[in-house]
């Protein structure tokens, strides 16, 4: 009953978004701003709407009402509280649900908040939008629809992936989607400024925004998903370059690219086109990783329904990149860049736009490597794979570069050859650099690394890291002398540079994270109860096996009491689970956090008779509490960067064609 | 305290909060240690040398029943057979080189996991090589010696001398006054 109203409100929104795009499209056409308050008024709606059908698919996850074919697939009588709120975006139909919402939700948002300036762009926004809301509703009422009955309604349901009961995925896919819906605002900005044949004065400002929102989320939303696969998954790892992994990661990278050349294009006037084929790229990408995932074009551990939507992403994709390109075509000769003098050379503006190429350049080749076992077996049958050793063989490089940027592109101004602090700074700050670097090196155990090439690597890669940190820190130092000292007055003026200086730093202390855990240590010992393990400086004392009930998983744990020269340090608690609508033992992993290194457990198999040995893989990861840190650090950045009122208000050709004082 | 020092103060509270989390370490307790029933598991130089050897090789194989994952790092049945195996070709004093022929001869090149430099997968390895070298090439030629100012740029009206800007500003000043003196 519920499900039917559920469906029936998903259609209304798909009819409601057909009369939006088309009553968008007549606005433009006969410039009235009545029809694109109506357009406005049915996207306001359909979010109106889409609140209701999550309510309800909410009310029925919470009734057990298996009748509904999602929620019997997702749910189970066991299923504890929290992850019945959860079940809602545990699989396809449900998390492409999330995604509507929250698209439906951004979309009204930025249509009521759009600033008067942008006034003659919206019909064209509103438009882009609606064609999204088009897609998504679409796919609501079609290939996948969470509302589907099937009766007779089973007694139990089938349960929820038991790799999903877990905290981390309760705050991902909500983070993720967030990030993705997000960049629906410059898309359609973007399409707008190309369909209006110009970047109006209040357009930087909103794009900025909404950029720095998605990326917020974006970092957050991979962090969690990193970290989700470091507790959950048990291989003591949370980057695996898997297809999904890289799917979520290629917005991301667009989304840096694009943050970056906004700033040119802010104060210079120039990067126009690339802004906005940047744009489309970000918010492109972000299905275009939902159609290989989800499609069942390569196979993932995140497949975990696979239905066919292929077709469907197919088509869907094909039409948006020929209509993107056919407007990139014919109207991007309007967008002129400035013609500010003294542009380019060796300047700010130069490093900016070479950050920018880099991280295309990895968002290409991040494609390139998850596409190829497609086109190798199109090409020559050959079924190859291509997993982390490729990507990890250019990823290096990639950080090298923008490490280097990073370090002498702050340092350097817009339109200006001259590098603030000169060289001297520079040799001061890499032989400065070699003091914490060495600090680093010894608390991370970095010598412990025995192959030369990675060492080398490893220890240039250290003091490099630390030598861009001094550079930042010296930029920050100057702006600061710039306000006389005082930092409430960088902290209200300059919000966004203190964000970006924040941010930059949290890069810069993940770029150490995974140049300290770059190699892991590990051990596999079986041992009885209370026998002891020597491992790396540590001695784990086995305490035995233990069983016990945690919401609706029973789990079986092996204690081991941690002593390092006799101290005691900790105990971890390694253990499998057991779901009762699962057959299989999932991982509990131990983990034992210091601020240097992780102690990372697995019980990898027990004595399933008289439960008296056990099994341990035991991994020592050095400085993997920096990569979690860095997502903070970048989080506060871009949070503070949104929050500057005063950035990208008026960007360099805006302001000089509206400067009158009459 | 106004507004903007407010937020400063809790953005601040919250990255020391944040920066807390990470340096707690749990107390280290001195506690008695008996060293009976201690496990030796002391490594000798020639273990650790076949140790590093063996996760060298598995690491180069794919995990065939999961995705993303080496035989290294994934525990399931099958990859444990294959590190099995890898172990014993090792024994037998084969090179790594040789190993890894083995296992492309018997699962094809789908078992490494990046894949090899031949035919078309030369492709692959050839793509970033040529955009990283390439794409600052053309970055140069395009973009850095043009320098902008070139007849494809918007006209942005022309720049004022100060002199101008001031009467500007006077003759606006002037207006409002007049303004203020009318209502």
């Amino acid at each position: 009953m519920y499900a039917h109203l559920g469906f029936y409100l998903m259609f209304l929104c798909l009819i409601l978004s057909i009369f939006g795009a088309g009553s968008a499209f007549f606005a433009a056409k006969l410039n009235d701003p009545r029809l694109y308050k109506s357009s406005r008024a049915s996207v306001t709606t359909i979010f109106l709407l889409t609140v209701i059908g999550a309510a309800l698919m909410w009310y029925m996850l919470y009734q057990r009402d298996y009748s509904v074919a999602y929620i019997a697939k997702n749910s189970s009588n066991d299923l504890p509280p929290f992850y019945t709120l959860t079940a809602f975006w545990s699989s396809l139909e449900g998390s492409h649900f999330l995604w509507t919402l929250l698209l439906s939700m951004f979309s009204a948002i930025a249509l009521w908040t759009a600033s008067p300036n942008n006034d003659h762009i919206m019909p064209y926004v509103s438009l882009t939008l609606n064609g999204i809301l088009i897609w998504m509703y679409y796919l609501s009422v079609s290939v996948s629809d969470p509302f589907i009955v099937s009766i007779p309604a089973p007694p139990n349901g089938a349960g929820m992936n038991a790799l999903l009961q877990n905290y981390y995925m309760a705050f991902h896919p909500p983070t993720l989607f967030t990030g993705y819906s997000a960049l629906v605002v410059p898309f359609a900005y973007g399409f707008a400024a190309l369909c209006f044949g110009e970047i109006t004065e209040g357009w930087l400002k909103t794009c900025r925004r909404w950029v720095l929102l998605a990326f917020t989320f974006l970092t957050v939303a991979i962090v969690l998903g990193g970290r989700w696969a470091y507790v959950e998954l048990g291989w003591s790892g949370y980057w695996a370059w898997d297809p999904v992994e890289n799917s979520s990661f290629l917005p991301w990278l667009f989304c840096l690219a694009l943050m970056h050349s906004l700033i040119v294009q802010e104060k210079l006037g120039h990067l126009k086109s690339l802004t906005i084929v940047l744009s489309f790229l970000a918010f492109y990408f972000s299905f275009f990783g939902t159609f290989i995932t989800r499609s069942g074009v390569i196979s993932s551990v995140h497949s975990f329904a696979e239905s066919n939507i292929g077709i469907n992403y197919f088509v869907f994709l094909s039409i948006l990149l020929f209509i993107f390109l056919m407007l990139f075509a014919t109207r991007a000769h309007l967008l002129l860049p400035t013609g500010v003098a003294k542009v380019w050379g060796m300047s700010r503006e130069s490093a900016l736009a070479l950050a920018v190429f880099l991280f295309i350049t990895f968002a290409a080749i991040v494609s390139i490597g998850t596409l190829f076992p497609i086109v190798s077996e199109a090409l020559s049958g050959q079924r190859v794979s291509v997993q982390a050793p490729y990507f990890n063989a250019f990823a290096p490089y990639i950080g090298l570069g923008v490490v280097l940027l990073m370090a002498i592109g702050n340092l350097m101004r817009f339109q200006s050859t001259k590098l603030v602090g000169g060289y001297r700074f520079q040799i001061l700050a890499l032989l400065g650099a070699l003091i914490p670097a060495a600090l680093f090196a010894y608390q991370g155990d970095v010598f412990q690394t025995t192959r030369p090439f990675a060492l080398g690597s490893q220890i240039v890669g250290i003091i490099l890291t630390f030598w861009c940190l001094i550079c930042l820190f010296y930029d920050f130092y100057i702006h600061l002398k710039d306000v006389r000292m005082k930092f409430p007055v960088l902290f209200s003026h300059q919000r966004g540079y203190l964000g970006s200086f924040i941010a930059h730093v949290g890069f810069l202390v993940a770029i150490l994270g995974f140049l300290g855990n770059f190699r892991g240590v590990n051990h596999t010992a079986t041992v009885k109860e209370g026998e002891k393990i020597s491992f790396a400086g540590y001695d784990f004392d086995f305490q035995g096996l233990e069983i016990r009930q945690d919401l609706n998983a029973k789990i079986i744990e092996g204690k081991l009491g941690i002593y390092r020269e006799g101290h005691y340090v900790g105990e971890l608690r390694p253990g499998r689970s057991q779901y009762p609508t699962k057959p299989e033992l999932m991982h509990e992993v131990g983990i034992l956090s210091f601020f240097w290194r992780d102690i990372y457990g697995v019980l990898s198999d027990f004595d399933r008779e008289g439960g008296k040995s056990a099994t341990f893989e035991l991994h020592i990861n050095h400085t993997v509490r920096f990569v979690w840190l860095s997502c903070l650090l970048v989080a506060i950045g871009s949070i503070l960067a949104f929050f500057d009122g005063k950035r990208g208000r008026r960007s360099l050709d805006a302001f000089i064609a509206s400067w009158r004082v009459q | 305290m106004n507004k903007k020092m407010r937020i400063l103060i809790y953005s601040l509270l919250i990255m020391g909060v944040g920066a807390g989390y990470l340096m707690i370490e749990p107390d280290f307790k001195a506690q008695a240690q008996d060293n009976e029933g201690i496990k030796t598991d002391l490594i000798s130089p020639q273990d650790a040398n076949f140790k590093d050897e063996l996760n060298d090789v598995a690491k180069e194989l794919r995990c065939p029943t999961c995705t993303g994952l080496s035989v290294l790092e994934s525990t399931t049945p099958f990859s444990n057979q294959i590190k099995d195996e890898v172990a014993a070709q090792i024994s037998q004093g084969k090179s790594k080189d040789e190993i890894l022929k083995y296992f492309v001869s018997s699962y094809g090149p789908w078992i490494l996991r990046a894949p090899p430099m031949e035919g078309v997968n030369i492709l692959v390895w050839l793509f970033p090589i040529l955009l990283l070298t390439v794409g600052p090439l053309l970055i140069y030629v395009f973009v850095w010696r043009k320098k902008g100012g070139s007849s494809t740029t918007k006209e942005v009206g022309e720049m004022r001398t100060a002199e101008e800007i001031l009467t500007e500003m006077h003759n606006a000043l002037n207006e409002l006054k007049k303004g203020v003196k009318n209502s």
